[in-house]
């Protein structure tokens, strides 16, 4: 306020504190509407001058294009940046355009219209006809048809029923919950009452994560405020509908997003799945009908019911109707959350939105859908990302991470750290996920210490497909699929931590010899400049020694010899 | 209700709508092996082992425990997916599973060993470090070794769902997953040991067995608790005709399974060891060890004696209901023909008797006294009274199974937070020093006698909206059984008279606090029944004691019952019984009353007897002799036999025997003291302790070690104004005596209120009771300090 006070510009420019701008790479910046056109902060820079100077500069002269402070060439508004031209903003419309903690905001970019036409014009079943024909399916992962899930759960009698919108996002590299909450949360809220309307239920709960105290905070002031404006609480706008929100802070176990163990945490007990049947819409909640839906899936809701099945529907392919948010992140120039309607292929994603991978290097995987799901290779870049086709070839949408590896990865070492995060995070009840899991995790680093034997390969598999076939809920099912996957796509990786005691990536140190190679070494001398500990001598026009007692493993001089001469 | 019908192995089965396809598969007679499941708790899911297949579908396993049967279903149990998965789930379990079998107690019937066996694993291809965990040494009776568990959560299970207890639950998660408590501290629980009973290895075991054999050399013998009036069934596991365990099977029996600390561990009160094994007789006070011939003489002599010179009405009989019925019907028959003696009291069994002959005095032949079937059909069952499931603790496992049905209704009327009040639906407290008064309350407002309609209840401590439902409920037309609990001590008018009012809405009534045979004491034997129209609401005993002060009452026959140990102020009772010319004491223990008996007739426990007994709920169990009463020991009906042979030669032959010195009566205490309220703030209550105070369980050195002294349970805030600490000494004060207790803080317990356990058998803790009233007031302070 002081910049524009500053500026005299106090009547003509409101500053809004906004939610991330979701272009990781870009940020702090700001964003003047209506024109979109997008300053950036310099690191280090002072904040207060910098805002002076790029307000006064995106306010005085509309014509000059968005300014970069990085020393970048000047970049284009906010739409036809690379990264944002070939995204579909459905979920995440309001992204930056509103201040998340003003109710006034939602209402006046259509919030709470769509609530509005449900209890007004629309009965329950109508409802539940417009979300089956939007094709849409859950966003947490597995992709169960939203619709039948509350056309079930409006089945049963008894009462009270629950609404449930899940918001424990534990997926390594995943923040679009988080995004959502933070930026949004008005959205979540209003999907979520006009879901207790189609079901018949008077109460839901938000399950987030502790680890995210601005959502928690964001989602309580905006249920306050809906509350006061009586569209949450008793008789919503007067049409007799009762429905309330409750926040319940979860305590960050990963097992908790599955669904039957995070009614069990909000009931107080140790969140474990249970067996099914009875399945949530049936007895979930306090053993009442529950509907559970993700938070992009109820983010999704007042915009289908506010523009109808067939607006949904032209975003997508027939059998994966809508958009989808991505968190992209790993080694792609531009990081952070996309939404693209569904069917884009992968290439796209990481190509034109993510912007390819930094540093021209080569690209190698990706992983779809964070532990539980699968690394793709260059081969599969051109098929559709959809529900179903990503499934074929064993990985998953999964609650839709997306890390993108370039050759300096070891995909054993991939899977062993996704296994690691399953290993830690298996709630301990089935014999497959808690005890194989550790197994093919004890495997998996007996290999990458270089101690691997062939046997080990036959039995990762079949281990792997044992605990996929028999584990008990998700989370055991689809824990081994980064294994699968590494194994079916980069075997040969395997075969040389095993048969050469070597690892391609360079990534393994204990397969790293730390010596080098004549052939390729250019006797820089900048592996020794770059040496923390001291471990490598080198006079000019000389071959570097490493003194293998001093040296850490710390990998300096690998990352910094462009030659490729240490291995 | 709605059956399917589907094939296991090609061989078609019909089971029930909602069955799961290991019930179908049991039902075939096809193997499926499991570790998790226990058919007495709700499936689990966690061990993975019980994967069948569909026969179109070979390679997709499905889970059978909780997979619902579907009609049509077509389901193989074995082909070489479900082998491998399984061999492999073996393989996994026995990463954590240390093979220790040689010196595991659950060799020989440990599920795991077994499965091992069957599916020829035989070497481990896997190998993971393994961190030793923690093996609880301290809880007494239960050893818990983590090592060997395989966190099927079996014991978790049992604990939570049927014992209601959670005492022990998972702690950590993922591959350090161990089961504990909270804190790791030892358990302190009702040690029912029902883990025990459902772990399907040896991570938890039973202290007392715990090295003593191998469980192949055990031989099971059927047989029926007698620790209290649910009768369980029991295995006997008997090695040199001595018990080393006892385990129950499960089986369709009431208890299904399921014992109590006392059934389970409580086995040492019929060792050889805690019992009378010699016949005595005392003349000129001197007690000497006398042959069974000549005790018996003795006692034929002087019961002829009495009865010739006082008339039957001298003599009193009182029986702890541990007979079996044929032996009832025997002692029956010769008191009542050969002594013209119509009433066998009892002091163990006195609120049951009490509710009973109410029942029957008022309802003949029509009263609705209820079973276990009876109880598990209906919607709302009303517990009035405390201490429900303190007296039969398996009760908790039924209570707990009653209500995770849905839309069923527990009521407790209490006047302390017991067990069944704490897993009420409608749970009623009611302060103890107006019990009586409220349950006459309740008794108007259901005959509709109410002042105005409707009385203030909450000068009772019970708000005006709870009894409205409560009241509502009754004529709410459901199926209501009616769980009537008797104050351990004090008189239960007030509540038979409920009993009697209640009995017009319920469907059956249920009296509890019954001693094993007690319902066939009374029923069939007619122990208590009176033929001659006497004032009938007495148990027996009451009168008895009032008899012998009025010198009406000249000789006393102990059929195992005590009343030295079962009523208020022994001292009075100690000098009353010196004023007997015999007492008989015809136990298998040397109870108290024993130092003052003419005759000590050691006689067998129940799993030394051949016959019949009549439980609670009213079913018959026939028994038959599981081990030889140890020498110098006989059956009741062993001693009845005899005798009445020598009363046949004898009756004639009546020898004047010396009478005892008599004390006068000024010596007696008064029987209701003046007393300033304001000296007793507190009201105390006597509840019953969970580890039983039957005279069985109290000669059990397990059980006696669970129970420890008298404990005083107060409220915490109570405490710390008195500066008490958990587990003090303090000296507990009524108008009728004082006492030295253990104080136990708890936030249940109403301010005000104190709980008094452990009494019966305790003489200091008998002197603070009154048999009138149900609770005394009382002060407290702690040892060595003033109040």
């Amino acid at each position: 306020m002081k910049a524009l006070y500053q500026l005299s510009l106090a009547d003509k420019v409101e500053l809004v504190e906004t939610d991330c701008l979701i272009s990781c790479q870009e940020g702090p910046s700001i964003m003047l509407l209506p024109s979109g056109r997008v300053a950036q902060v310099n690191p280090g820079h002072n904040f207060t001058a910098w805002l002076i100077a790029n307000i006064a500069a995106l306010y005085h002269s509309p014509h000059r294009p968005s300014i970069s402070l990085r020393g970048d060439a000047e970049i284009p508004p906010i739409e036809q940046m690379g990264f944002f031209s070939k995204q579909e903003l459905v979920v995440m419309r309001n992204r930056g355009h509103i201040d998340a903690e003003n109710i006034e905001e939602y209402i006046a970019h259509d919030g709470y219209m769509a609530l509005y036409k449900v209890l007004t014009a629309l009965e329950p079943e109508d409802v539940i006809k417009e979300i089956k024909s939007s094709g849409l399916r859950g966003r947490g992962g597995a992709g169960f048809p939203t619709g039948l899930k509350w056309e079930e759960t409006r089945g049963y009698k008894t009462n009270p029923k629950y609404v449930i919108c899940n918001g424990d996002e534990g997926d390594p590299g995943a923040f679009m919950d988080r995004s959502l909450m933070e930026s949004d949360p008005h959205a979540i809220i209003e999907g979520m009452a006009i879901c207790g309307y189609a079901i018949g239920a008077p109460q839901g709960y938000i399950y987030v994560r502790a680890e995210y105290p601005l959502a928690v905070k964001m989602l309580q002031t905006a249920i306050d405020n809906a509350v006061k404006k009586n569209l949450l609480g008793r008789n919503i706008m007067k049409s007799g509908f009762n429905f309330n929100i409750g926040i319940y802070p979860g305590a960050g176990a990963f097992v908790c997003g599955e669904s039957t163990a995070l009614m069990f945490s909000i009931e107080g007990k140790r969140g474990m799945p249970r067996i099914k049947p009875p399945r949530s819409a049936e007895a979930g909640l306090w053993e009442k009908p529950t509907c559970l839906n993700n938070v992009e899936t109820f983010a999704n809701i007042p915009q289908i019911i506010r523009r109808g099945a067939d607006w949904f529907k032209s975003f997508g392919t027939p059998e994966s109707t809508g958009t989808k948010v991505f968190s992209m992140s790993g080694a792609v120039r531009n990081v952070g959350l996309v939404e693209v309607p569904m069917g884009i292929t992968v290439r796209s994603l990481i190509f034109d939105i993510g912007g390819g991978i930094k540093g021209n290097a080569k690209f190698k995987a990706v992983q779809l859908g964070g532990p539980s799901g699968g690394c793709l290779t260059e081969e599969h870049l051109d098929i559709p990302i959809t529900f179903d086709s990503l499934q074929n070839v064993g990985s998953m949408m999964g609650s839709g991470g997306v890390v993108v590896m370039d050759d300096t990865n070891c995909m054993v070492d991939v899977a062993r750290f996704f296994t690691q995060f399953s290993v830690d995070e298996s709630c301990g009840k089935c014999v497959p996920c808690r005890t194989g899991l550790s197994v093919i995790l004890s495997i998996l680093e007996k290999i990458i210490m270089g101690n691997g034997v062939p046997e080990d390969l036959h039995e990762l598999e079949t281990l792997a497909l044992h605990i996929q076939k028999t584990s008990h809920c998700g989370l055991g099912q689809a824990a081994p699929n980064p294994v699968l996957s590494t194994l079916r796509y980069f075997r040969h990786e395997y075969e040389a931590h095993i048969y050469d005691k070597r690892c391609p990536a360079l990534v393994c140190t204990d397969l790293i010899h730390f010596e080098i190679n004549a052939d390729n070494c250019k006797k820089c001398g900048l592996c020794a400049k770059v040496c923390p500990a001291g471990a490598i001598s080198w006079q000019k026009k000389e071959m570097p020694v490493i003194d293998k007692i001093i040296c850490t493993k710390c990998k300096s001089c690998i990352r910094a010899c462009k030659f490729e001469a240490i291995y | 209700m709605a059956m399917i019908k589907l094939k296991i192995n090609n061989r078609e089965v019909e089971v029930k709508k909602g069955s799961t396809i290991l019930t179908a598969a049991k039902k075939a007679g096809a193997f499926i092996p499991t570790l998790c499941h226990d058919e007495r708790l709700t499936p689990y899911g966690a061990c993975r082992l019980c994967m069948v297949a569909e026969r179109k579908k070979p390679a997709k396993l499905i889970p059978a425990c909780f997979t619902p049967a579907r009609e049509g279903m077509d389901i193989i149990t074995e082909n070489p997916e479900i082998i491998k998965s399984v061999k492999k789930q073996l393989q996994l379990i026995l990463i954590n599973h240390p093979l220790d079998c040689p010196v595991c107690d659950k060799a020989g019937e440990c599920v795991l060993q077994d499965l091992v066996i069957r599916y020829g694993i035989t070497a481990a291809p896997y190998k993971l470090e393994v961190r030793h965990k923690r093996v609880d040494r301290e809880s007494s009776l239960i050893e818990r070794d983590m090592n060997r568990c395989i966190l099927c959560g079996r014991c978790v299970r049992i604990c939570a769902e049927l014992q209601g207890r959670h005492e022990i639950d998972f702690i950590n998660r993922g591959i350090k997953t161990i089961i504990g408590t909270d804190g790791e501290r030892p358990l302190d629980c009702d040690f029912c040991g029902q883990c025990i009973s459902t772990c399907p290895v040896g991570a938890l075991t039973d202290n007392t067995f715990k090295n003593t054999t191998r469980v192949w050399k055990l031989a099971k013998q059927e047989a029926v608790c007698s620790q209290c009036g649910m009768a369980c069934s029991v295995d006997l596991n008997i090695q040199n005709g001595k018990i080393r365990r006892v385990t129950a099977p499960v089986s369709d029996h009431g208890n299904i399974g399921n014992l109590c600390a006392r059934g389970r561990f409580g086995w040492r009160a019929y060792e050889k060891s805690a019992r009378a094994t010699q016949p005595q007789i005392n003349t000129d006070g001197q007690r000497k060890d006398v042959s069974w011939p000549d005790a018996l003489s003795y006692c034929a002599e002087k019961l002829a004696y009495v009865s010739k010179k006082y008339g039957p009405e001298s003599i009193a009989v009182l029986s702890s209901d541990c007979l079996t019925t044929e032996e009832a019907l025997s002692y029956r028959a010769f008191l009542r023909s050969e002594l013209g003696i119509e009433k066998i009291g009892s002091q163990t069994a006195a609120g049951y008797r009490q509710v009973l002959s109410g029942l029957l005095e008022t309802h003949g032949a029509s009263c609705k006294i209820g079973s276990l079937a009876d109880l598990k059909a209906s919607d709302i069952v009303i517990v009035a009274g405390g201490g429900a499931a303190e007296f039969h603790p398996v009760l908790k496992t039924l209570l707990n199974s009653f209500i995770r049905k849905e839309e069923r209704e527990l009521i407790v009327i209490s006047p302390w937070p017991d067990f069944c009040w704490e897993k009420a639906t409608l749970p009623i407290y009611v302060n103890p020093e107006y019990y009586d008064k409220f349950l006459l309350e309740f008794c108007q407002s259901l005959e509709g006698k109410s002042a105005d309609g409707s009385c203030d209840i909450s000068q009772f401590g019970v708000p005006a909206a709870t009894f409205a439902k409560l009241v509502s409920l009754i004529h709410s037309g459901r199926e209501i059984t009616l769980l009537v609990v008797p104050q351990l001590f004090g008189g239960s008018a007030a509540l038979v008279r409920l009993t009697s009012i209640l009995h017009h809405f319920v469907k059956t009534v249920i009296p509890l606090g019954a001693s094993v045979n007690s319902r066939g004491a009374v029923t069939r034997a007619e122990f208590f029944t009176a033929r001659k129209a006497e004032a009938s609401n007495d148990s027996g005993n009451e009168n008895v004691l009032q008899k012998i002060k009025n010198g009406n009452i000249k000789a006393l026959y102990l059929l195992g019952d005590d009343p030295l140990e079962y009523s208020a102020n022994p001292q009075e009772i100690e000098i009353l019984f010196s004023k007997l010319e015999l007492i008989i004491h015809q136990s298998p223990y040397l109870t108290r009353s024993a130092k003052f008996a003419h005759a000590v007739l050691p006689s067998a426990v129940l799993p030394e007897k051949t016959g019949s007994i009549i439980d609670m709920w009213g079913e018959e169990h026939i028994i038959k002799a599981a081990l030889l009463p140890p020498p110098g020991v006989k059956t009741d009906a062993d001693i009845l036999f005899q005798l009445q042979n020598l009363w046949k030669n004898n009756s004639a032959v009546v020898k004047n025997v010396p009478a005892n010195e008599i004390i006068s009566s000024a010596l007696l205490p008064p029987a209701r003291l003046q007393y300033d309220r304001k000296q007793f703030p507190f009201m105390m209550t006597a509840v019953p302790s969970i580890y039983g105070d039957g005279i069985i369980s109290r000669q059990s050195p397990e059980m006696q070690k669970l129970k420890g002294s008298l404990k005083i349970v107060m409220n915490a805030d109570d405490c710390e104004k008195a500066g008490i600490a958990d587990d003090a000494s303090v000296h507990i004060c009524t108008p009728y005596g004082e006492a030295k207790g253990i104080a136990k803080l708890s936030v249940q317990v109403r301010p005000g209120n104190i709980l008094v356990e452990n009494i019966p058998g305790n003489a200091e803790g008998l002197r603070l009771i009154s048999e009138q009233v149900s609770a005394v007031p009382a002060n407290i302070r702690l040892a060595g300090g003033e109040s």
